[in-house]
């Protein structure tokens, strides 16, 4: 009863601070699931996989209402991240995940600290109502106490990132957030909280692919799931409501402190230091 | 001019609107989803509790939940409630371009239509290559 009980807590951290940044959890909850609870690894980014549905799916619901969403552009992106998703999963027999952990681990460090530095670069453009484009958008942000509207830029580099985000989750069972969040809000001018809760809406999609293939073949134990997976949904509601309320220069740097993290985390394991 | 940028405006405002009607639908659609997953493994949590002799089968097998369900084992709620959890992304992707088609927004009809396309491409590559 008690490694119940310590899977939800898991689970309740996990989508706590995975919805606040826009990431699924799986960062925390696989990591947390083998070194702590001595879960097998392959039943830890199972367990991931269906909890970043729940975070995705919980915080999902309460940002898009919030309008905080940009689905049109969500779904443009999300063609590439579910077709890299799908090359990532094929990939995954032939490509070491060491070295894949150390290319992205490596990206990741230069991308959480240019966050923190150049912090102009986080602040999007403003645009009018009507200079919006295709998949621009607008929201009312709860912090600011005002419209926020943004067009969006080089979406040929936020469908290729998206490509390899997917490509990412396919392989290591995670939702891609990490990528995808960095890459709207440094490149393609969309505000951080936009971003984070785009990121949201987008990575149940992801993840829905690669762990409906893990039910098919009987890979989830609902043992530990469940647990992780209540946990999780009660934590991504708590964490969307906490978000609306913090401000976007804080959510900035809680995003680069957690990238950082799991670059370091991501290299280790390429050198083989097991850190799980 | 001013008469033609009014009339802009208007139809952007009229744009935003609609969107929030979608986006408020689409919200059900998670809500519904999630609430009904969530009850489902709550009841298999109870059962658990309460039949603590029941063992919980440690893998996942679809043909086994009508049979589980039936004899109220909390291995078959368990199992249909992370099955409906699964589900709620691809209703969540075919409500959004059912939406999008009905407003006429058909480069973003099309563009959902070609994820659910590629999430059950993906399923049955999946399980049938391995």
């Amino acid at each position: 009863m008690t490694h119940v009980i310590l899977l939800g807590i898991v689970g309740l951290v996990g989508g706590t601070f995975g919805s606040m940044v826009g990431l699924g959890g799986g960062v925390f909850i696989i990591p947390a699931l083998t070194l702590f609870l001595g879960v097998p690894i392959h039943n830890a980014i199972s367990a991931s996989l269906i909890a970043v549905v729940a975070t995705s799916t919980t915080a999902a619901a309460a940002y898009v209402r919030e309008d905080l969403s940009n689905m049109r552009l969500g779904m443009t992106m999300e063609t590439m991240t579910v077709a890299g998703a799908l090359v990532g999963g094929f990939l995954g027999a032939t490509l070491s995940k060491g070295v894949l952990s150390a290319i992205f681990g490596s990206v990741m460090i230069v991308v959480s600290v240019y966050m923190v530095v150049a912090k102009r670069a986080v602040r999007a453009p403003l645009a009018h109502d009507d200079d919006l484009g295709v998949l621009g958008h607008s929201y009312f942000d709860r912090n600011l106490q005002t419209v926020v509207s943004y067009r969006v830029h080089k979406l040929p580099v936020g469908m290729g990132v998206s490509g390899i985000a997917g490509a990412v989750s396919g392989l290591l069972g995670v939702g891609g957030g990490f990528l995808k969040v960095p890459v709207m809000v440094l490149a393609m001018g969309v505000p951080v909280r936009a971003a984070v809760s785009t990121s949201s809406f987008m990575i149940g999609v992801t993840a829905c692919a690669s762990s409906a293939v893990y039910f098919a073949r009987g890979l989830i134990d609902p043992a530990v799931a469940v647990p992780v997976v209540l946990g999780v949904t009660l934590g991504a509601y708590f964490g969307s409501k906490l978000t609306l309320r913090v401000r976007s220069s804080v959510l900035t740097v809680v995003l680069a402190v957690v990238l950082f993290a799991l670059s370091i985390q991501m290299i280790l394991s390429a050198a083989g230091i097991s850190v799980r | 001019m001013r008469a033609s940028e009014s009339t802009h405006t208007s139809g952007v405002r009229d744009e935003h609107r609609d969107e929030t009607r979608l986006n408020v639908a689409i919200s059900r659609v998670l809500i519904v989803g999630l609430l009904a997953a969530v009850a489902l493994l709550v009841i298999g949590a109870i059962l658990a509790i309460a039949r603590p002799g029941v063992t919980v089968p440690h893998v996942t097998s679809v043909r086994d939940i009508p049979s589980e369900l039936a004899a109220l084992r909390p291995g078959g709620f368990f199992e249909l409630g992370l099955l409906v959890l699964l589900a709620t992304p691809f209703a969540r992707v075919l409500a959004l371009g059912i939406a999008f088609a009905r407003r006429r927004w058909w480069l973003f009809a099309g563009i959902s239509a070609a994820v659910a396309a590629l999430l059950i491409l993906g399923a049955v590559l999946g399980v049938t290559l391995g």
